[in-house]
């Protein structure tokens, strides 16, 4: 075996370094885009699972209020309970800090632990902190990061400038956590329990309890605390929240995954062809070895070897280049999930043994996979055929219908498996409908190729006999040409069908925010655009608002994130009454604003976003149980409306009834209407004057929505980033099969030299038959994108997320992914080109 | 080379196809291939190069075909000295003036018979209607009419071999170069496409063919003897 091996894999590889190079490159650049995203998406969680239950270390069970938290008495009874050994309360809010006049997401969210210094320490704080506990308690002290300390310059003992809500605070720095610590991200601040209250107006309330307890009677301990904390507050085990957010974030993290493997996917089809062509070049040594005694496997398996090898080599590298990659993939992962999800602030990349095991497994597994088919064709080479003198391929591949059939049974298993409902809440069904899609499209290459051929044969090209020879030589080849076509076209079809994703829901958030962003300008908290943070606005903050000269009318709206169903949803509250008469709401049932606004107000009825009627597998006239402050009470849904904010899914019910059940009056955000005529900038400036010494922003009508179309362009950014690099991959693809089939044909070439074809005319075959790729890969790519693009919008981002998106098509985005991949294709060429060009005629015939 | 006006043999030197003179070919590592060789060819003379392997006969042919260059002396291909000529200009005169029958045949397995026979036409860039008749007629010369829409790999040696030597003499070339035409034939088809040559040089086709047959041999005008890269004998 080993002589098998050697003769046949080991030094080809050797002889054919640059091709062997491509190969590897092609498998480093999918697996280290595999192994970035993993680790990003992994760092992102890991970052608010540590933050979340940073000082939950030794904690048994924790208490948990939803909104404004739960009385403080609570922590009493609870302390007095058989079982619990401590308790320990806590205030969870944000600060915000940087945060410069004039720039709506200039600021950072500091997550603050409000916290009873009589408990230990966070078990990450060093230990031999020194720490002046009666500034701590009594002087705004506060526990920060090295990062934030150096980032905002505030060393220990000098002041922290942050804002709480719309109140400026000054927090005196007593301590500064180093760099290293372990379970603490950056972003988490930590103050004593009673200045917490203090900065966000929660005095006589606690958001949480740690319990420490008899870990042997956990079930009844917890059932007993549940029987005296108030209504709507949960006893948990410190894992359920972060399996929530987890849940939360599954989709989001499936959808980025499955993206980064498609680059694999098309690092496949490149070692399927590098191992295919070699195999035709080998025929005689396979043959050869066949003849003197090799076994029918031991040929399998060298070849399989050889699959492995690529794999082994370029997943190292990849594993060494997704490391570094991963440190850009983490900060744009984290800045999604901070913004749509929950805050999130990842300092360093979590590397771990799981992800470099999976990156490598999967590296070398999908290269051995691809080698199978290859690997089972030299299998099949009988002793003598193979012995013939040179090496033409074999004109009548044959199989190209045979193909095209089963491609075609594939497409139409896709169609029926994109009918398919979700599977567990997730789009299995979708993904599988991709992938049976995308195979499907590839089986029916070589069928596309021959008719294309044919096609052009047909364009007058007696003037042009380059371009004929160029057509004759890709005939003969069909299925060389169709595997570089299928992955350059795979390549395609993924930017194309997130290009249409893109452009239709941009397109549809523009539709949607003008149709509920109807006010004239938007009070916000200073700073930031983030899941996590909500303003807390009081009604008399309203009332000043409301009083300014201008302004005709104000809207609030609270909401916040509460768990139902295992997962998390969000609550939100707003006034029905003025529905009658500014509908700020996209329904998609028929229904009658004005209605709304008599029936609604003080009922225990809620509109529904359609995400959250998807998700929970609600519908129209259903109801649901919530556990609010003031008992458990019953919901019916009145209607759906359209909501693209968060793909959790919402949920909006009275202000009054609200107001009643949670016994909340605060605000999140304020929407102002202007009386007609009245001067926006001055009444801006007047609403400012007006809620001072508050600090808040204005945005207008127009701001506002450059922001949402600004997170979502930024959202979206790391998907671009994605589909590039699987263009690059695919045009390695492009650049291996060429080479090879001009090494292939070095007799052919040299032939036709002799018979009087000049240099610049093999030049010319050579980018002619780059070009017929190029357009073939680029028209089939365009359909299959669409056809993909279908099942992302309409299955997987529906299933994941519940958004309803519009299809639009972004026809100039057409034409210039024909000709950049027509262009890309070409510049794939030259290197093929020069080799095809050098091509010595006396000595390949000598050779003979 | 003979100053212009000379005569070889009474043929206008500028109308002799092939003059070589004092012509050496050598390989990089320093292996002599021809040692100054001189011989001319005139119009419609069929010349045998004859020798053992590696005497220098298919470097005789490449020099004559123009896909190589020599040394140092000078290679006169239809009234062009091929070492004053660039890349581009060799690759129209060998398009043009010259025809090759290989041993192994070397057509293209994608292409017909016919469409292989008409390669040197469609380079040239002639009319297709032209190109048929052409081909037609040539396939009619080699007796291959009834076969021109086969492909090789359906073809027999002798077919293919037919077939080869339309395509070198499709478009009326200046030269026809032959080696081992029949190195890779039976008896008799290596009979049938002797006999094809024969009648092409009496018809006044000037053809050069390295052989190692006797019979081959025989069919020649006139025979040169090579041995390690020189002449040994021309009868």
């Amino acid at each position: 075996m080993r002589a098998i091996l050697s003769a046949l894999v080991i030094r080809y590889i050797r002889q054919n370094a640059l091709r062997s190079a491509v190969t590897v490159i092609a498998v480093m650049l999918g697996v280290a885009l595999v192994f970035a995203i993993d680790v990003a998406n992994s760092t992102a969680v890991a970052s608010f699972s540590s933050s979340v239950n940073v000082i939950a270390g030794h904690v048994d069970l924790q208490v948990f209020g939803v909104g404004d938290g739960f009385d403080e008495r609570t922590l009493l009874r609870v302390q007095r309970q058989n079982g619990i050994t401590a308790a320990y309360p806590i205030i969870e809010d944000e600060l915000i800090v940087g945060e410069r006049r004039g720039y709506p997401e200039s600021g950072e969210v500091l997550r603050v632990i409000g916290m009873d210094v009589t408990r230990p320490l966070p078990r990450a704080m060093p230990s031999g902190s020194v720490i002046d506990l009666n500034r701590f308690i009594n002087g705004n002290g506060v526990i920060i990061s090295e990062r934030v300390a150096w980032q905002y310059h505030a060393r220990s003992g000098e002041i922290l400038h942050a804002y709480a809500g719309i109140r400026r605070v000054d927090l005196y720095v007593s301590a500064v956590l180093p760099a290293n610590t372990a379970g603490v991200d950056s972003s988490v601040a930590f103050v004593d329990i009673a200045t917490a209250q203090d900065l966000f107006l929660k005095v006589g309330r606690l958001d949480r309890i740690d319990l420490d307890a008899d870990p042997t009677r956990l079930p009844a301990i917890r059932s007993a605390v549940m029987r005296i904390v108030p209504p709507g507050v949960r006893v948990i085990k410190p894992s359920v929240r972060a399996d929530e957010i987890g849940r939360l974030l599954r989709s989001f993290r499936l959808n980025l995954e499955a993206l980064s493997y498609v680059a694999l996917l098309v690092g496949m089809y490149l070692i399927y062809n590098t191992l295919a062509i070699s195999i035709v070049q080998r025929k005689p040594e396979i043959s050869t070895l066949r003849s003197i005694g090799a076994r029918r496997s031991q040929i399998f398996a060298a070849f399989l070897c050889e699959g492995a090898l690529y794999g082994l080599a370029g997943s190292a590298a990849g594993l060494l280049a997704g490391a570094l990659l991963a440190q850009a993939a983490v900060g744009a992962v984290s800045h999604t999930v901070s913004t749509l999800y929950v805050g999130s602030h990842a300092d360093a990349v979590v590397f771990t043994a799981g992800a470099f095991i999976q990156a490598l497994a999967v590296g070398i597994g999908s290269s051995v996979l691809s080698a199978a088919a290859p690997a089972w064709e030299a299998a099949s080479i009988a002793p003598a055929i193979g012995m013939r003198s040179a090496g033409y391929e074999e004109r009548a591949l044959g199989g190209s219908q045979m193909a095209a059939g089963l491609g075609l049974l594939l497409l139409a298993a896709a169609w029926l498996a994109a009918r398919a409902p979700a599977f567990d809440g997730l789009p299995i069904f979708g993904y599988l409908s991709a992938v049976l899609m995308i195979a499907g499209a590839s089986l029916c290459v070589p069928a596309v190729l021959a008719i294309a051929l044919r096609i052009l044969r047909l364009i007058p090209n007696r003037r042009l006999p380059s371009f004929s020879l160029a057509l004759q030589a890709m005939g003969s080849a069909t299925r060389r040409y169709a595997v570089a076509i299928a992955s350059l076209a795979v390549a395609v079809a993924m930017m194309t069908s997130i290009a249409i994703l893109i452009t239709s829901f941009r397109a549809t958030i523009v539709d949607w925010a003008a149709q509920t962003l109807q006010a004239d300008l938007f009070v916000k908290p200073p700073g930031v655009v983030d899941a996590s943070f909500s303003g807390r606005f009081t009604p008399e903050l309203v009332r000043k608002i409301s009083g300014v000269r201008g302004v005709s009318a104000v809207d609030t709206f609270r909401g916040f994130a509460i768990p139902f169903r295992g997962g998390i949803t969000y609550l939100g509250a707003t006034d029905f009454r003025s529905f009658g008469s500014r509908n700020k709401v996209s329904f998609i049932s028929r229904v009658d604003p004005a209605g709304l606004s008599r029936t609604m107000p003080g009922s225990l009825r809620v509109i529904a976003s359609e995400p959250f009627i998807i998700r929970f597998g609600m519908r129209d006239g259903g109801t649901f149980v919530l556990d609010t402050p003031s008992g458990k009470r019953r919901f019916t849904i009145v209607a759906t409306y359209n909501d693209y904010s968060s793909d959790a899914g919402a949920f909006i019910m009275d202000r009054a009834t609200f107001r009643r059940l949670y016994h909340d009056r605060s605000s999140d955000s304020i929407a102002v209407y202007l009386r007609p005529g009245a001067s926006l900038p001055a009444v801006r400036s007047a609403i400012l004057r007006a809620v001072a010494p508050a600090r808040i922003d204005i945005e207008s009508n127009r701001e506002l929505r450059a922001i949402v179309l600004n997170i979502f362009d930024r959202t979206f950014a790391i998907t671009n980033a994605l589909y590039i690099v699987s263009i690059v991959i695919a045009v390695l693809g492009v650049v291996s099969t060429l080479f090879a089939l001009v090494l292939e044909r070095r007799r052919e070439i040299a032939l036709l030299r002799y018979l009087g074809v000049s240099i610049a005319g093999v030049r010319r075959m050579v980018y002619t038959q780059a070009g017929v790729v190029g357009v073939i890969a680029a028209l089939w790519g365009l359909l299959l994108g669409a056809a993909l693009s279908l099942v992302l919008i309409f299955v997987i981002n529906l299933q994941s997320f519940g958004w309803v998106i519009s299809l639009r098509l972004p026809y100039r985005f057409f034409g210039e992914v024909v000709l950049l991949i027509i262009a890309a294709a070409i510049v794939a060429a030259i290197y093929p080109a020069s080799v095809a060009a050098r091509i010595q005629t006396a000595e390949v015939l000598r050779d003979e | 080379m003979p100053p212009a006006g000379t005569t070889l043999d009474g043929v206008p030197v500028t109308s002799v196809p092939v003059v070589l003179e004092d012509v050496y070919k050598e390989y990089p590592g320093g292996v002599a291939a021809l040692r100054g060789v001189s011989f001319a060819v005139r119009p419609g003379e069929l010349v045998g190069l004859l020798g053992p392997s590696g005497c220098g006969k298919s470097t005789l042919l490449n020099l004559i075909g123009c896909i190589d260059l020599p040394t140092s002396g000078r290679v006169r291909v239809a009234s062009h000295e091929t070492s004053e000529l660039s890349d581009d200009e060799l690759t129209r005169l060998r398009r043009d003036k010259v025809g090759t029958v290989f041993q192994f045949f070397n057509l293209l397995p994608t292409l017909t018979l016919a469409e292989n026979a008409a390669l040197p036409l469609v380079l040239q860039r002639v009319d297709r209607s032209r190109a048929d008749v052409r081909v037609a007629e040539v396939f009619r010369q080699v007796g291959l009419t009834d076969r021109a829409k086969a492909y090789p790999a359906a073809a027999s040696g002798g077919e293919m071999q037919r077939a080869a030597i339309a395509r070198a003499i499709v478009h009326k070339p200046a030269i026809l170069l032959a080696d081992e035409p029949t190195g890779n034939l039976d008896s008799r088809n290596g009979g049938i496409v002797l006999g094809l040559l024969r009648e092409f040089a009496d018809s006044g086709q000037t053809i050069v063919m390295a052989t190692h047959s006797r019979e081959a041999a025989s069919i020649c005008d006139r025979r040169i003897q090579l041995l390690d890269g020189a002449i040994e004998l021309i009868t």
